[in-house]
């Protein structure tokens, strides 16, 4: 590696992540949720509150200022919330799926709705938290005007699913027992999904043809956030395992939580889908298995020819997704 | 003498067979009779045991040092493999349950080893299945391809090829599940394993931490259950205005 690369990568280590201003707006143990500071005109749509997952940081949304979702929704007028579930530790082992969605994520909904002096919210959920706000917005529907899921995991068997696979006969008692799964042990995990690619490919192409100083700095952020993974509640991971990917309950209409059926068909809400055609993560099918459940009529499915990461991060999605998101979201009318 | 000495134990060992079946662990946790064959390891050592003492104390006996020395050693080697193996044995007296822990983990590592080779052996496969794709690649692509860096990303297409097929393969995806639950299995026996010492030495065990965050959730759902303001402090002070209380619910 030659001494200008390996100075250049410490200098970019030095590069902070986070583009947009804002203010916590609600903290309960580890969650804390955010409100963006608004930089430009308020659009007609209620208050959006973006669900991330539970694994890695959501950081990821607002990278860098040309790298960032968030930055493109509030540049479109939207007002933006997001939820950071922090960093669960041994004492939050025993956190359900019910914790999470009726107590945590009704508690952000319920500030959102107050803060806004709004009946009722806009929900965009990102990969998991795109199926936590399926089974929140099923569960209170009174409460979500609009839905968005981006790469969102909905059928959790279908062939393309490399990850459904090797967790379909996991025990999960020998696995997780009553302890939380740690971050380290899902990136190895996420990693072997695609080995040469993800553990030496990027690093050679790094050496090949080194990026200028910017790309370069995105490259560290982006190994930053790729590495940045919370340790996973025990028992909300034991659920989301057990019923989701081994059950597959969401597809079939047998989930409950909290003792409360999930059932897709009173999603009756304006649902606009985007998921990724090149995603080895949450393959296109696992998404667009959404539409045939959900008893809302106004469905609208985008299938971009975008990678799981790259759909919050690429430049290419920088151009359409957050237009496509402001887009649909302000010609629904606001009741 | 001799003959005396081996009857006594021959009455020992047939003594030692019922009462390793109604001792055997398995059958209190069954609450019914132990399984089939569970007291044959307990008789066969009580027969060898008998065997090898009759051929120690005929060696000792003789005169020749040499003789006595390695009918001592033959002694010494069947004790040493009847010891070799413990898994072969039912679990039985004050140190059971430790017996058992041992038997479940060297099952647990042997099962991580075997599914280890499996998959050393897929991978062997796949790797060779890449390196043909990637010749290949390199014949029909040899005028057009050949910096470096196109013949990597070659490479690493053929790679990742091969490899999604091996790793959607009931083989892999049987061998990797077979791997992790082994491993995990040793994991919590290795837990189990340590409990006991940081009890001995007062030491918070992960039992008693486990039971500690149960209680303070259910105390926390309780304090939820409960109003934490009179109403009339509530109204005064303009509250009232939540949708609806955040549910908790003990574990």
């Amino acid at each position: 590696m030659s001494t200008n690369l390996l100075s250049a990568l410490a200098a970019a280590d030095r590069a902070v992540v986070g583009a947009s201003e804002k203010d916590p707006l609600l903290q309960r143990d580890k969650l804390t949720l955010y409100r963006y500071r608004p930089i430009a005109r308020p659009a007609r749509a209620a208050p959006l509150l973006i669900v991330y997952a539970l694994v890695n940081r959501p950081y990821m949304l607002d990278l860098q200022p040309d790298r960032s979702l968030i930055r493109g929704l509030l540049g479109a007028g939207l007002d933006v919330y997001l939820i950071d579930w922090g960093y669960p530790d041994g004492a939050d082992r025993f956190t359900t799926l019910e914790d999470y969605l009726e107590d945590y994520l009704a508690g952000c909904v319920d500030a959102v709705l107050r803060s806004a002096s709004a009946p009722a919210l806009n929900l965009l959920g990102v990969c998991q938290g795109g199926t936590f706000s399926v089974c929140y917005s099923a569960m209170h529907p009174e409460l979500v005007r609009n839905l968005i899921t981006m790469v969102t995991p909905i059928d959790f068997h279908t062939p393309a699913d490399l990850l459904s696979k090797w967790l379909r006969d996991i025990d999960l008692d020998a696995w997780i027992g009553a302890g939380n799964v740690s971050g380290e042990t899902l990136n190895q995990v996420f990693l072997s999904l695609m080995p040469f690619r993800l553990t030496q490919q990027k690093y050679v192409q790094l050496l090949l043809c080194p990026p200028d100083t910017r790309d370069l700095e995105t490259f560290v952020r982006m190994e930053r956030w790729i590495f940045d993974s919370p340790d996973l509640a025990g028992a909300a991971l034991r659920e989301f395992v057990g019923w989701f990917y081994q059950e597959n309950r969401l597809l079939r209409g047998t989930l409950q939580i909290g003792g409360r059926n999930v059932d897709l068909k009173s999603l009756r809400q304006p649902v606009l889908n985007i998921y990724g055609a090149r995603d080895h993560l949450v393959p296109p099918a696992s998404s667009a298995a959404l539409e045939h459940l959900i008893g809302s009529s106004d469905y609208t499915g985008r299938e971009l020819d975008l990678g799981h990461i790259g759909m919050y991060v690429s430049r290419r999605s920088q151009q359409q997704v957050p237009p496509l998101i402001a887009g649909w979201l302000t010609c629904k009318p606001r009741r | 003498m001799h003959e005396d000495w081996l009857q006594h134990w021959r009455t020992l060992a047939a003594a030692w067979d019922p009462y390793g079946a109604s001792r055997f662990a398995g059958a209190s946790a069954l609450g019914g009779a132990p399984p089939a064959g569970a007291s044959e390891p307990y008789a066969a050592l009580a027969t060898g045991f008998a065997a090898a003492v009759r051929s120690a104390i005929e060696g000792v006996s003789e005169e020749s040092a040499e003789t006595r020395a390695s009918a001592i050693d033959r002694f010494v080697e069947f004790l040493r493999a009847q010891f070799s193996d413990l898994s072969a044995f039912s679990a039985l007296g004050p140190q059971r349950a430790q017996q058992q822990r041992w038997q479940r983990m060297t099952a647990a590592s042997l099962q991580a080893q075997q599914a280890q080779a499996h998959l050393a052996r897929l991978w062997s496969d796949t790797l060779r299945a890449a390196a043909d794709a990637f010749a290949q690649h390199c014949i029909d692509a040899a005028q057009t391809e050949t910096a470096p860096k196109l013949l990597y990303a070659a490479w690493v297409d053929s790679a990742e090829e091969a490899y999604a097929r091996m790793a959607h393969s009931a083989a892999f995806c049987s061998a990797q599940t077979s791997l992790l639950n082994a491993q995990n299995r040793l994991r919590r026996e290795l837990q189990s394993l340590f409990e006991p010492w940081a009890k001995d030495l007062d030491l918070p065990t992960r039992s008693e931490l486990n039971s500690v965050h149960r209680a303070i959730r259910a105390m926390r759902a309780e304090i939820v259950r409960k109003p934490s303001k009179p109403p009339a402090a509530k109204a005064r002070k303009g509250g009232g205005t939540a949708r609806r209380a955040p549910k908790r619910r003990p574990p």
